[in-house]
């Protein structure tokens, strides 16, 4: 649910360039989240020509974030943005910036099946799939929440980061045992365990966005929120 | 033009309040039965630029005007409630005008300087208000001219007339005019909206420079103005006073809807 739902401005212009930046995160979100679940999928399939074009779609990624600086920066310089309007701008450079990291993220994880591609699955990586559904529905969720003004969306997507940090230490602990039984999965679990820990960084970056999404909507930090009474209390309307 | 802003550190949040040097207290104000205030309440901090926004007709000139009692120059008009400087009502029948607008001088929107030299629109006014000597005299002139940032470009024709300096210079030049007498509170009424980019620059480093000697507040259209140049700002609509507050609150985050919409440019 949206809940800040603004006039439009005076200048519709204005409107038209925040529009226009929403969309580019959109994009950014769309790629970045789509490049992680592809990355996972490829190397589960031993899939090195899938893993190759996963960096194709970085360079994308890479490219979307330096227009939105660009756009966010002409924006900030032709309409003197307050408020909403510059927590909003400031947030999308921010955010930006989130999802390149999670697109290198996934080309790291993309190299590793090469690495692994003479090898045979191990048990551990069957949980793979599912952290990568919670990364990645997070970061699709955060970026719904930056372009729809949804702080409760936000909020969301900060609680569900605990269930991927549990998901990753039970991969942690599965991956060691594997090593400890077998020296002939050292590597192949040297590998996991960097996947496994790029999978967990993706929800961090995820949480990040969410985190200045509550900021843009909102005006408070979320730390600053959390120490109220009413901390993570749902935002029931307004800025 | 930024170069010519002197930058000032935010305040540290535990940074100690500033002592209070104009309270508006249930001010109320009319134009003959119109009433264009509505109950106004808030404290003008000293030492400090205050910012008066809001869109044309809401009363932040007005307001403005009632501090050194400008209006009664106009008999239909009158304000009720009390405008406390250092806890006394200058609203008060027995408060001596020329007291009150010694301590509280105005800069206008346009330049009005007179008809006369550079020096003499300086001293016209200290000759009204204290005895001098010529050494003295020529002193204060010095240092209000210093003080308002124009004695480097006058002091070499400051028998010159005032007519034939620019826009810019002239506003400086009223501005010293009014911090000749050492006012306590200086009010600026738009006194850039006339005024170029540079020009403008100039005034602002002015304020934030002389904030340390004087209490400033400032009615102005151009809310970037308020943004880099007032500690608080108040914002006004049809009459009310909406909101008020620090920076962070007035132009990142808003308590009060119309506040949020006037800034970010959603209004009417």
């Amino acid at each position: 649910m949206a809940q800040d739902q603004l006039p439009p401005h005076t200048l519709r212009a204005f409107d038209m360039d925040i529009l226009r930046i929403r969309d580019l995160i959109r994009q950014c979100g769309t790629l970045a989240s789509r490049q992680v679940g592809d990355a996972v999928d490829a190397m589960l399939r031993r899939d090195t020509a899938a893993a190759g074009a996963i960096a194709a779609i970085d360079e994308q990624i890479d490219a979307l974030q330096g227009v939105v600086e660009l756009d966010a920066l002409n924006t900030i310089s032709r309409r003197s943005p307050q408020a909403d309007d510059l927590r909003e701008l400031f947030s999308a450079i921010k955010i930006a910036g989130d999802l390149e990291r999670v697109g290198d993220y996934a080309k790291n994880i993309a190299k590793r099946t090469v690495a692994l591609a003479a090898t045979t699955v191990v048990d551990p990586e069957s949980a793979l799939p599912r952290i990568a559904a919670m990364v990645t529905g997070m970061i699709d969720d955060a970026v719904k929440a930056y372009i729809e003004r949804d702080a409760n969306l936000a909020r969301d997507v900060v609680e569900r980061d605990v269930q991927v940090d549990q998901a990753y230490n039970d991969l942690f602990r599965a991956t060691v045992l594997t090593i400890s039984e077998s020296a002939d999965h050292i590597a192949q679990g040297a590998h996991l365990l960097f996947v496994g820990k790029n999978l967990e960084r993706v929800g961090d970056h995820a949480t990040n966005i969410a985190e200045i999404t509550w900021f843009s909507v909102t005006g408070q930090t979320m730390a600053a929120r959390s120490t109220e009474a009413s901390a993570f209390d749902k935002v029931s309307g307004g800025s | 033009m930024s170069a010519l802003i002197t930058e000032r550190p935010a305040p540290a949040q535990d940074a100690a309040p500033r002592p209070t040097k104009v309270s508006v207290r249930n001010l109320e104000f009319f134009y003959g039965k119109t009433r264009a205030l509505h109950g106004v309440n808030f404290d003008v901090p000293a030492n400090a630029i205050t910012a008066l926004i809001g869109p044309s007709g809401c009363g932040k000139s007005t307001l403005l005007r009632t501090f050194n009692r400008m209006f009664e120059l106009y008999p239909e008009q009158k304000a009720t409630g009390e405008i406390l400087l250092d806890g006394e009502n200058v609203l008060a029948s027995g408060y001596s005008l020329a007291n009150l607008r010694a301590r509280i001088g105005m800069v206008f929107q346009k330049p009005t300087p007179f008809a006369m030299s550079i020096y003499e629109n300086v001293a016209f006014p200290l000759r009204h208000y204290e005895k001098l000597s010529k050494a003295e005299m020529q002193e204060r002139v010095e240092i209000a001219l210093t003080q308002a940032a124009l004695w480097n470009e006058v002091k070499d024709k400051l028998d010159r007339s005032a007519l034939a300096l620019s826009g810019g210079q002239q506003q400086r030049l009223c501005i010293a005019r009014t911090l000749a007498v050492r006012p306590e509170v200086v009010l600026l009424d738009e006194p850039t909206s006339a005024l170029d980019p540079q020009s403008t620059a100039r005034i602002e480093e002015f304020v934030l420079e002389q904030a340390k000697n004087f209490t400033f507040v400032i009615v102005t259209h151009n809310l970037q103005q308020a943004a880099r140049i007032a500690d608080q700002t108040a914002f006004m609509l049809n009459g009310d006073l909406v909101e008020v507050g620090p920076h962070e609150q007035m132009f990142i985050h808003p308590h009060d809807s119309r506040t949020r919409d006037y800034v970010t440019g959603r209004f009417g």
